[in-house]
């Protein structure tokens, strides 16, 4: 059987558990948390006076703490290059939909909330020119990425255990 | 907010490492070089192409990445960190019935912390002051 072949073997070995590593790994939309829990909640009145108490908190942080935050945020706002890298590896599909794309798909929902969270505190935060993330983060998802794994499934779990 | 987020991470990286750990016990060889490969290559930043506005591809990584090492977000001897960490938790040592190859590379991979380390204390961190357009003020 050629390399490739096996892959493929094992991969749908592993997934007939799949259930079980979404179950134990990942986190329904209602249990887990949600930006808004960390953030000033616009419903209320004291929405403004949180607001002021963020943008006085940022003044005093340096500015390479911003940079980090912001080339993290575009890091996050780039999900939909790890989400379409990760449904290409070899024993991943969605037609017919298969247990790793459902765990994919899972995986990209809860990692959504992070782009989402980060890059409304930055917009709240006053620190940051907006409009520059947002063209720095459109610029990133047109320009993808080359991690050198190909679509090799061996190689692309390396990859995402190294990254998290 | 920075923990939650690492909570999360903490709890996908350990999925994806159960992956591997599955797999090294199915197609161990396979595995142990698919490793070796990924680390002779280096691990890169999915940020490796990040740019500014009217910027060529990649041209605000080099300086993002000296301020994320500088504030010590993320250091070369965090990577040789991880990389002491992976060879645990998969214990690489104690995989056996590997072909020749496979043994090469597991080589590599025990000598690999050791070798980074010492590659990583010669690294000087310029503490240049970067002008990010991120920054400026609209």
């Amino acid at each position: 059987m050629s390399l490739k072949n096996i892959r493929k073997e094992v991969m749908l070995s592993l997934e007939k558990n799949i259930n079980l590593f979404v179950d134990k790994f990942l986190i329904p939309a209602e249990k887990i948390w949600q930006p808004t829990d960390f953030l000033p909640n616009s419903q209320k009145d004291t929405f403004i006076a949180e607001v002021e108490e963020i943008r006085e908190l940022s003044k005093e942080l340096d500015d390479d703490f911003w940079v980090v935050l912001v080339g993290d945020t575009i890091t996050e706002e780039a999900l939909p290059t790890y989400e379409s890298w990760l449904l290409d590896i070899d024993g991943i599909h969605q037609n017919p939909d298969n247990g790793w794309a459902k765990w994919v798909r899972t995986w990209t929902a809860e990692e959504n909330r992070h782009g989402d969270v980060l890059n409304k505190y930055l917009y709240l935060s006053g620190r940051v020119n907006m409009r520059e993330v947002e063209i720095s983060t459109q610029h990133l998802i047109t320009d993808g990425f080359d991690l050198g794994t190909s679509s090799d499934p061996y190689k692309s779990f390396v990859y995402t255990v190294f990254k998290n | 907010m920075s923990r939650i987020i690492a909570g999360d991470e903490m709890r996908h990286h350990q999925a994806y490492s159960k992956f591997v750990k599955e797999i090294f016990t199915i197609d161990p060889s396979e595995m142990m070089i698919a490793f070796q490969h990924m680390m002779q290559y280096k691990i890169i930043m999915p940020a490796m192409h990040l740019r500014e506005s009217f910027g060529a591809k990649g041209d605000v990584f080099g300086d993002f990445s000296a301020v994320a090492q500088r504030v010590g977000v993320y250091t070369g001897f965090d990577y040789v960190d991880i990389l002491r960490k992976l060879n645990t938790m998969w214990e690489i040592d104690k995989i056996t019935n590997l072909t020749a190859e496979a043994e090469k590379a597991r080589d590599y991979l025990m000598n690999l912390p050791d070798r980074m380390y010492r590659i990583t204390e010669r690294i000087v961190i310029p503490n240049t002051k970067f002008d990010f357009k991120w920054l400026l003020p609209a």
